[in-house]
């Protein structure tokens, strides 16, 4: 009987993944990573992929290392990386440590964002809340969620994590609970590119009505928030930073950025000989 | 989603259930593909109103295999969800004995509106037809319909109707093509239109002339809202033929 209950959730996230996903967003986090265990990984995969990154962080906290690596390194890096941004730097290493070459090292490419962009600085856990949901559900994930400090505006996002627009706390707390969030968001701030030097969007010309602007990846996807007080102090810590102290290393991440992605060049090239040879000793025969 | 749901302690229960009640029509052709015994079991672990809208989606053969598999009181919850022209049709399609072990549990004035509905002037199609069906919802794969009759262990197939998502009938494939077709076709991509089709109160002169005009091996009965209640063969009518 378990596996005909298992069959048919199969079904369902083969079916609706976005969906499925909304669904197990409002789970404690115990019962996600129960489920998450029990399925085939492909489809624990797609689960993962289809989840908002906040909650598929938290089963950081739960789920094996290893299950959990496996799951991030059959996603899309990209996606992956919004995921492991929500998750503690040292669990976060492990994770990326513990994926197969290629995926590690696109992981870690897409991670290390220089030190100075907007990548670097932004608050990377922002709290996010799907497009489709209505208002009781977005309050009802609010509640549940215990580590958003923050009272400005919320981001939506749709399930390729683009941006919708904003969402005002007051304004939730005072509208219908059967309503559409789309009938309360206001339209996003325009957005900064992670890979944006401080100095270069110090004087943006949206600082003058936003504290808080989303910033995007190369896909345009949502990755974060930046706050006008956390550009001042990226900006004067970068002053300070100026005169490098002696035991530090700039170059450590890089190497290791470097060192990860010729090993999966490496990788590559002995696959494509391999192949090479095959192909030349099949033709033999 | 609803608190209830969000609080039960089995995540799969919890995703079935929603499966089940927002998503029906894939949920039922999920269901499709199982083996009566174990819909059934997993159908009873829902309140009938969860799985009203999946049962309500399922193919009327799948529906026939099933029910008796449920609990009488699961049974009767559903029949009693149904419209009353698809439980009819439902009950129609039941050994006699099971029929009235239904009608007997549903209330009396229920089980009336169905009896009179089941019940059809002699010489008129719906006394004619064969209630044991085969039909399939139009966006399977080939695959899956070979896969779900052999499952189903049917060792003789003369004919196969096509139902849309609310289980109109539209459309049938002839075996040949079933058979020569690419797995990952759909029915409908191999469908061809109905050759005729009957209303269970058509007499029976008018069942052998439309046999005789359309050369049919086999043609469908349907209710008012085109859903398939049945099937009459074209031997058994000109074998009746005084």
């Amino acid at each position: 009987m378990a596996d005909r209950k298992t069959d048919m959730t199969i079904a369902f996230i083969h079916a609706h993944p976005q969906e499925a996903a909304r669904a197990l967003e409002q789970l404690s986090t115990n019962q996600i990573a129960d489920l998450v265990s029990s399925l085939p990984e492909a489809e624990a995969a797609q689960l993962l992929g289809s989840m908002l990154p906040q909650y598929a962080a938290k089963l950081a906290d739960t789920l094996a290392t290893e299950l959990l690596s496996n799951l991030l390194a059959q996603i899309s890096p990209a996606q992956a990386v919004i995921i492991l941004r929500h998750i503690a730097p040292k669990m976060r290493k492990q994770l990326v440590d513990d994926m197969p070459v290629r995926a590690k090292a696109a992981c870690l490419l897409l991670l290390t964002y220089a030190e100075g962009t907007v990548g670097a600085c932004m608050h990377s856990k922002a709290f996010t809340l799907p497009d489709d949901c209505s208002v009781a559900e977005a309050l009802q994930r609010l509640a549940a969620e215990t580590t958003v400090h923050d009272t400005g505006p919320i981001h939506v996002v749709n399930s390729q994590r683009h941006v919708r627009g904003v969402v005002q706390l007051s304004k939730l707390i005072g509208a219908a609970g059967e309503l559409p969030l789309a009938s309360l968001w206001d339209a996003a701030p325009l957005a900064l590119q992670g890979q944006a030097t401080l100095l270069s969007v110090r004087d943006n010309l949206v600082w003058v009505s936003n504290d808080s602007v989303p910033v995007l990846n190369r896909h345009q996807q949502f990755v974060g928030t930046l706050s006008h007080a956390r550009l001042r102090q990226g900006i004067a810590e970068l002053a300070t930073n100026m005169l490098q102290p002696a035991d530090s290393d700039p170059t450590s991440g890089l190497t290791e950025v470097y060192g990860s992605s010729m090993l999966a060049l490496l990788e590559s090239l002995g696959e494509a000989t391999g192949l090479w040879k095959k192909k030349r000793e099949e033709s033999k025969r | 989603m609803s608190a209830t749901l969000a609080t039960r302690a089995d995540p799969t229960t919890t995703l079935n259930a929603i499966f089940l009640q927002q998503f029906p029509s894939t949920a039922a052709r999920k269901l499709e593909t199982m083996h009566a015994r174990d819909a059934a079991e997993l159908l009873g672990e829902y309140p009938a109103t969860t799985v009203t809208p999946t049962w309500a989606r399922l193919a009327p053969g799948v529906t026939d295999k099933v029910l008796p598999f449920l609990d009488i009181d699961k049974a009767i919850a559903l029949l009693l969800a149904m419209d009353s022209s698809p439980c009819a049709a439902l009950l129609s399609r039941l050994s006699e004995g099971k029929r009235d072990t239904y009608l007997e549990s549903l209330p009396a004035e229920r089980a009336k509106e169905l009896r009179e509905l089941l019940q059809y002037p002699a010489d008129t199609a719906g006394r004619m037809m064969d209630t044991r069906i085969i039909a399939f919802d139009r966006d399977i794969t080939v695959d899956a319909v070979i896969k779900q009759l052999r499952a189903q262990k049917v060792t003789e197939l003369h004919h196969l109707f096509l139902l849309d998502d609310e289980l109109h009938l539209c459309g049938q494939v002839e075996i040949q093509h079933l058979a020569l077709a690419d797995e990952e076709r759909s029915l409908a991509s191999i469908s061809v239109p109905l050759r005729g089709y009957f209303s269970p109160l058509d007499p029976e002169e008018e069942v052998i002339a439309t046999f005789e005009k359309t050369r049919a091996g086999a043609l469908p009965v349907v209710d008012l809202d085109f859903r398939l209640m049945g099937i009459i063969y074209q031997d058994q009518v000109m074998e009746a033929r005084p």
